[in-house]
C-alpha cells in the first residue's frame, strides 16, 4: 500500500523532497534514469531515501508490431531493481514503428488483432521483469481505422489476457469522453475495476474544442467525481497526482494532494491506502 | 471493397501520416501517400492526422530548442522547419528522447550545405552542444572518492597516473566554438565572419555540481589527456612526454609547467586525484 503520490518533476524535486510529510510515495518516469548519471542519479538517490518509488514508462511500446528491445526491458530491470519497485507500469499504446520512436503515446486500434499482440508482449514484458506490471489507459483524440470494439472492451480484454493489472487515468476517460462522446460512467462500469492497482490524477487544457491531456492544470471537479466512482467499487494501493507543466506554486499542488487523500478516505477501508505520513514505514514493509 | 488492414500496416500507415510531411500533404489533397494503407486513408479523421503530427512536432521543437539553443539562435527563424525536416531525415532510433537529437551536427554537414556557407561553424557548434548533453547524461558515478593527486618524491611520479574525469569527451574543432558559445551566452552578437581558429575542447561534468564545464587545452595539454585518457599512464611517462613536445624549452620549465598544469586540471575537475598504478 502506497498511499497518495506525485510524480517527480526534476523542476519541483527540491519542493517535493522537502515535503516528505505530504507525499506518501513518487513516480518517476524511467527514460529519464535508465543509463543515466549526474544529477538525475543525485535526484534518484535523494528520492529514493525519503520515498517508495514507482515507475511509469512511456517507451516500452507494448503496442507495436517492433521486437520488444532487450536493451530497453535490461535497463529498466536494473533500474527497477535497484529502486526495488513493488510495480511498473507503462502505456496501452505504441510508440515507434519499425524501429523509429515517435516520442508520443499513439492510440492503437481496437481489434482484437492489437488484443492478443499486446497482451502477448505485457506477459513477456512482465515475465521478463518479474515484478507486478500495470497498463495504463491512454488519452487519445482520434478514432483509429480497423477497430471492432469500443475501448472499454478492449482494455478489458487486453488485461484479462495478459493478466496483468490496470493503473486507471480517470482524467484520461474524462477526456476522451468528452473528445469522443461516451459515457465515462459506463465506461469505468464496465472494465474490470477489480484490477486497478494505481489511479492517476491530472488537469488537461482545452486547445479548441479538443481537450489535451497536457498535465498543466488543476483536477477538475468532474474527475474527481469520476475518482470518487472508482475509489467506491473498489481497493486501490495509490493514487497519484501527475502535474508536468506550467507549475503552480507548489503550496497548490499539495493542496491537490490533501484533496485527494480526503476524498480517498471518504472511500478507501482504513489501511489500504496510506492516509498518514506516518503510515509510509507500513507502506514499504 | 477495401482488403482489412494488419495492425503492422495500420501502424506504419499512422506513423508515414504523422511523421512525414510530404505523406500528409498528398494525404489531405486527397490521394493515398506511398506507404500508407487504403483503408487508413479512407477511415483516418483528416483532423486526427494534423493533431498527431502536431504533437509529435510539439515534442520535437522543445526537444530541439533545450539541447541547441545557441544552433537555435543562430539560424533563427528557419529553426523550426529545420528541426522537422531533420527528424524526418534521421528519425530517433532510442527509447530516450534526448538521443533522438544525437545526429542534428551530422544532419548540418550532409544536409544543409547553404546554411552551412552562410555559418560554417554550425555543425561544429551542433557537435558542441550535444556532447554536452552526453556529458551531462554519462552514466559514470564520480562519487567514488579518489586519493588528491600528491607529486612529493620520484616514486609518487613513476607509481601513480591521474584519474582522467571519466565522462570527458575530447574533441578537435576547426572553429573557436568555446568563444562562439561564450557569446551566444553571454548573448553578445556574433562577428560577421568567423574565422578559422583551431581549438582542443575538453569538456566533462564537474563532480560537485554535475554541470557540463568545457576547457580549451594547449597542444601539449590535449596530448597529455589523450595518453592518460588511453590508459592510465605514470606520471614520470606524461612529464616525459611533455619535455619532448618542448624541445626548445629547459626541461626543468617544462617540468615545472607540468606540475602546474596538473595542479590546475585538478582544481578544474578534469582530473579527479590518483591511481596507483
Amino acid at each position: 500500500m502506497l498511499g497518495i503520490g506525485l510524480g517527480l518533476r526534476r523542476e519541483l524535486a527540491p519542493l517535493t523532497f522537502a515535503a516528505a510529510d505530504r507525499i506518501d510515495w513518487l513516480e518517476i518516469v524511467p527514460e529519464n534514469y535508465m543509463d543515466i548519471g549526474g544529477s538525475a542519479r543525485e535526484r534518484l538517490d535523494e528520492a529514493l531515501a525519503g520515498f517508495p518509488i514507482v515507475t511509469h514508462g512511456v517507451n516500452l511500446s507494448v503496442g507495436s508490431t517492433d521486437d520488444l528491445s532487450d536493451d530497453y526491458l535490461k535497463s529498466l530491470k536494473e533500474l527497477l531493481d535497484r529502486i526495488d519497485a513493488p510495480w511498473w507500469t507503462d502505456h496501452l499504446c505504441f510508440t515507434s514503428v519499425n524501429g523509429a520512436y515517435m516520442h508520443d503515446l499513439l492510440p492503437l486500434p481496437f481489434s482484437k488483432e492489437a488484443v492478443e499482440h499486446v497482451a502477448g508482449r505485457a506477459r513477456i514484458c512482465q515475465e521478463r521483469i518479474g515484478r507486478p506490471f500495470l497498463l495504463e489507459n491512454i488519452s487519445y483524440y482520434t478514432e483509429i481505422p480497423g477497430s471492432e470494439m469500443e475501448e472499454a472492451q478492449f482494455l478489458s480484454e487486453v488485461l484479462e489476457k495478459a493478466d496483468c493489472g490496470l493503473l486507471l487515468d480517470v482524467n484520461n476517460v474524462y477526456v476522451n469522453s468528452i473528445n469522443l462522446n461516451f459515457d465515462p460512467y459506463k465506461y469505468l462500469d464496465s472494465i474490470p475495476l477489480e484490477r486497478v492497482v494505481q489511479i492517476h490524477l491530472a488537469g488537461h487544457t482545452y486547445v479548441g474544442e479538443t481537450i489535451i491531456d497536457t498535465h498543466g492544470a488543476p483536477v477538475i471537479e468532474p474527475v474527481f467525481e469520476l475518482l470518487s466512482h472508482v475509489l467506491k467499487r473498489t481497493d486501490v494501493k495509490a493514487v497519484m497526482l501527475e502535474r508536468d507543466q506550467n507549475y503552480p506554486d507548489f503550496d497548490e499542488i499539495l493542496a491537490e494532494l490533501d484533496e485527494i487523500r480526503a476524498i480517498t478516505r471518504n472511500y478507501q477501508p482504513e489501511g489500504t491506502v496510506s492516509t498518514l505520513p506516518g503510515d509510509r514505514a507500513r507502506a514499504t514493509a | 471493397m477495401t482488403e482489412a488492414a494488419t495492425l503492422k500496416e495500420i501502424e506504419e500507415s499512422l506513423y508515414r501520416l504523422w511523421t512525414t510531411a510530404d505523406a500528409r500533404r498528398t494525404y489531405l489533397s486527397g490521394q493515398v501517400p506511398e506507404g500508407v494503407h487504403q483503408e487508413v486513408a479512407d477511415k483516418i479523421d483528416p483532423e486526427g492526422v494534423s493533431l498527431y503530427s502536431s504533437l509529435i512536432r510539439l515534442g520535437q521543437k522543445d526537444l530541439m530548442l533545450s539541447i541547441y539553443p545557441g544552433c537555435a539562435r543562430v539560424i533563427g527563424r528557419g529553426f523550426e522547419d529545420l528541426i522537422y525536416q531533420y527528424m524526418e531525415t534521421f528519425p530517433a532510433e532510442h527509447f530516450n528522447f534526448n538521443r533522438a537529437a544525437s545526429r542534428f551536427s551530422v544532419f548540418l554537414k550532409e544536409h544543409c550545405q547553404r546554411l552551412e556557407a552562410k555559418f560554417p561553424f554550425l555543425p561544429e557548434l551542433a557537435d558542441y552542444e550535444w556532447i554536452e548533453l552526453e556529458v551531462l547524461e554519462h552514466p559514470a558515478d564520480q562519487r567514488c572518492a579518489a586519493r588528491k593527486i600528491v607529486l612529493s618524491g620520484p616514486d609518487d611520479f613513476s607509481e601513480q597516473a591521474p584519474r582522467v574525469n571519466p565522462t570527458l569527451i575530447l574533441r578537435r574543432y576547426q572553429y573557436p566554438i568555446d568563444k562562439i558559445v561564450d557569446w551566444l551566452r553571454d548573448d553578445v552578437r556574433l562577428p560577421r565572419r568567423i574565422k578559422k581558429a583551431e581549438v582542443c575542447l575538453a569538456v566533462y561534468r564537474s563532480a560537485r555540481t554535475s554541470s557540463a564545464r568545457f576547457l580549451a587545452l594547449s597542444p601539449v595539454a590535449a596530448r597529455l589527456i589523450e595518453t592518460a585518457t588511453a590508459s592510465p599512464t605514470a606520471f614520470a611517462e606524461l612529464v616525459t612526454i611533455a619535455v619532448n613536445e618542448n624541445p626548445d624549452t629547459d626541461p626543468q620549465n617544462t617540468v615545472l609547467e607540468f606540475l602546474e598544469l596538473i595542479e590546475k586540471l585538478e582544481e578544474l575537475e578534469l582530473l579527479s586525484g590518483s591511481i596507483a598504478l
